[in-house]
């Protein structure tokens, strides 16, 4: 019923290849989350699964069907766009049931269909306004009700939230969850914003220039990224990474060399390749790296800059140095993400330490080369006073 | 773009502007009111050279009354609406399909069939004159409707699908993918989205067409030589070699005829909605 297959799409424009050899597969209702950098194809790839843009190569079934030569409204699908895209001239009402009006069913049948839409998205007061007469919440909530009025097997949403302000966004993430779960559907959802690719997706697939680069559950990816890109793009603040080089190497461990620290040694994917002097990248999370003296690898650290977010602390910190690279603030400062009550203020010098089990590294080519680690384990270490 | 609103304060400015624009005006409207003012003489006002002042009378429903009772004027009034609606008709028909195709459609050739359009507004129509009224002589349709109106159409709609063009390209491209991925057909989505979107430019270009065709005197003169089948523009000019002395009459046939393209414009008028496409893609 609600199966979706891609396989090795490809797609080019002006012989620019947009999409390569693109490819996943779901065969039952999932919550899909296409994220990437701007640019990256989404767009792209979600409207040759409408059927709005023809494909170079590849195949694609929507149920038990193959449609990649089909047109979009003989796919099953249904699409929201991120500028809404009602029809101005019609009603609410009217715009809903436009599919069903278009394909020529019963004045009765399309009302039903319209009223049953509406009530799911408490909108059966505006029925008989027209869309300039909404506020951009409700034009959204109008473009998803007429997605719904056709109950399509796929929904397909192309960034349906970035119109809309902060607060909005959330509810209407929240909205699309609960309306997800209510429907018989899987739904792809394009999205530049990792936050909603972490709280939504039931499956996120991570794209970078047109190439999958991962998919697999959030907390999967968050976990277990395989590249750089994939640990660098989710997670906010995100990843710190740090040039290190390989001071030793033997079958199960990797050591790599910091100045002013102990020799960190971590564990080595089965398999990869490495040998001693390569240059690698280091890779820990914010909220690895904690405040005081109690972690394996501890060093010295000047409070830059502290933001204040009420639940939650982060703090930009000069470790002489050890610079990060492609650090959030352009200054090489490491990033850390600690506990509202650690009470720290710009200049002090504390400690900082991480441990040696929570440290990526990723290879020249941006591979990762530590092994996976156990998705069931709280990201986040308890945090204690400096 | 816009002309700069000319200050407040500038007192000096503003009247001598207003002063211009009065004098501009003024020069302008003269010859209309002078033949606005003759349609309303009797005609001896202007046998005796009476053209510019005072009339001797107001004969204003004896003329106009005559201009449908003593003249042709009736048959070619009712020539020109014939000629006249159904062209507009077709111009607007002809030009938001091509239009809508070479808006919305890549195709092998677009471009090219688009450039013919355009450049075939460039040629003189002068020089098509003989080549014309031949093809209508062997079409078998020289001196009728039909004549006037395949070639109105022809003419007007190499401008008219530019001015579609351009338009319907201006609409937001989602609202076509919407349409498209809700399962509607090119046609459905024409009928249903494109036209009540670009009905302003509809409406705009029936008030252009209609004024073109209406006025048209050359086709008029080359294609329709017969009283049956002439247009109001080649009428007016036999009033003036039968009833050579009755300028008044002339003048109220003159009137007469300018009216029906200001009464289109008022009808047209409340399709001017400003912002149509409002609410369609902004947030
Ligand atoms: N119709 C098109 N013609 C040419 N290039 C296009 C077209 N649509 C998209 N592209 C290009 O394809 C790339 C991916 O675009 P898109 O899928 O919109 O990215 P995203 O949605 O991830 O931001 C971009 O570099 C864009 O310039
Ligand atoms: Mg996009």
């Amino acid at each position: 019923m609600s199966n979706l297959e891609i396989s090795n799409i490809s797609k080019c424009y002006e012989g620019r290849e947009v999409l390569k050899n693109v490819g996943f597969k779901s065969s039952e209702k999932e919550f899909i989350v296409v994220v990437g950098p701007s640019g990256c194809g989404k767009s792209t790839l979600l409207k040759t699964i409408a059927g709005l843009t023809s494909v170079d190569a590849g195949r694609i079934l929507i149920g038990e069907h193959d449609v990649t030569r089909s047109e979009p409204g003989d796919r099953d699908i249904a699409m929201v766009f991120q500028s809404y895209a009602l029809y101005p001239h019609m009603t609410v009402a009217e715009n809903m049931g436009f599919g069903l009006r278009m394909a020529g069913h019963p004045k009765q049948q399309i009302r039903e269909a319209v009223e049953h839409a509406a009530s799911i998205l408490r909108i059966t007061d505006y029925l008989d306004m027209r869309p300039k007469q909404l506020s951009g919440g409700q034009r959204q909530r109008v473009a998803i009700g007429r997605a719904i009025t056709r109950s399509p097997a796929v929904f397909l949403f192309d960034e349906p939230l970035s119109n809309l302000d902060a607060a909005l966004r959330t509810q209407m993430r929240v909205e699309i969850g609960q309306l997800y779960r209510r429907l018989d559907a899987t739904m792809v959802y394009v999205t530049h914003d990792q936050v909603e690719a972490m709280t939504m997706a039931t499956r996120i697939v991570l794209m970078n220039s047109g190439v999958i680069e991962q998919v697999g559950s959030p907390i999967e990816l968050y976990t277990n990224p395989v590249n750089r890109f994939v640990a660098g793009f989710l997670g906010s603040p995100r990843m710190n990474f740090i040039e290190a080089s390989v001071t030793e190497v033997n079958d199960d461990q990797i050591v790599v060399a910091l100045e002013g620290l102990d020799d960190i040694r971590v564990a080595r994917r089965h398999g990869v390749g490495v040998s001693r002097g390569d240059t690698v990248t280091l890779g820990i999370r914010p909220e690895e790296i904690s405040v005081g003296r109690q972690r394996s690898h501890q060093l010295p650290a000047r409070v830059e800059l502290v933001e204040q977010l009420g639940r939650e602390v982060i703090a930009y910190v000069d470790t002489g140095s050890i610079r990060a690279i492609e650090s959030e603030n352009g200054l090489g400062h490491l990033t850390i993400q600690v506990d509202r009550k650690s009470a720290m203020s710009r200049d002090d010098d504390i400690h900082i330490g991480f441990d040696a089990e929570d440290i990526y590294l990723f290879n020249a080519d941006g591979m990762t080369m530590t092994p996976n680690r156990d998705t069931e384990k709280s990201p986040v270490h308890e945090v204690s006073e400096a | 773009m816009y002309p700069r609103q000319i200050s407040k304060d500038d007192v000096l400015k503003k009247y001598l502007y207003l002063a211009a624009v009065t004098l501009v005006l003024m020069l302008w409207l003269l010859p209309l009111g002078a033949v606005i003012l003759t349609s309303v003489r009797p005609a001896s006002d202007a046998a005796v050279g009476n053209y510019w002042g005072w009339p001797s009378g107001f004969d204003l429903v004896k003329n106009y009354t005559e201009v449908f009772t003593q003249t042709p004027m009736g048959r070619y009034f009712f020539n020109s609406l014939v000629i006249t609606i159904p062209s507009v008709i077709g111009v607007l028909v002809l030009s938001t399909l091509t239009g809508y195709v070479l808006s919305r459609y890549r195709f092998r050739g677009n471009t090219l069939l688009f450039a013919i359009f355009i450049g075939g507004n460039f040629l003189p129509f002068q020089i098509m004159m003989i080549p014309v009224r031949d093809l209508t002589i062997s079409l078998g349709i020289y001196n009728s409707y039909l004549a006037l109106i395949i070639f109105h159409v022809a003419f007007q709609t190499g401008f008219a699908t530019l001015f579609m063009r351009n338009f319907i390209a201006s609409l937001p491209d989602e609202l076509f993918e919407a349409a498209r991925s809700e399962g509607a057909s090119p046609l459905q989505t024409l009928i249903h989205v494109v036209i009540p979107l670009v009905r302003p430019a509809l409406a705009a270009l029936a008030i252009l067409a209609f004024t073109f065709i209406w006025n048209d005197y050359f086709w008029a003169v080359v294609l329709t030589p017969s009283d049956a089948v002439k247009p109001v523009t080649a009428g007016l000019d036999n009033l003036k070699g039968q009833y050579v002395a009755n300028w008044s009459l002339i003048s109220a046939a003159t009137i007469a005829i300018a009216i029906p393209p200001v009464v289109m414009f008022f009808l047209m008028q409340r399709h001017f909605i400003r912002g149509l496409t409002m609410g369609a893609v902004k947030g």
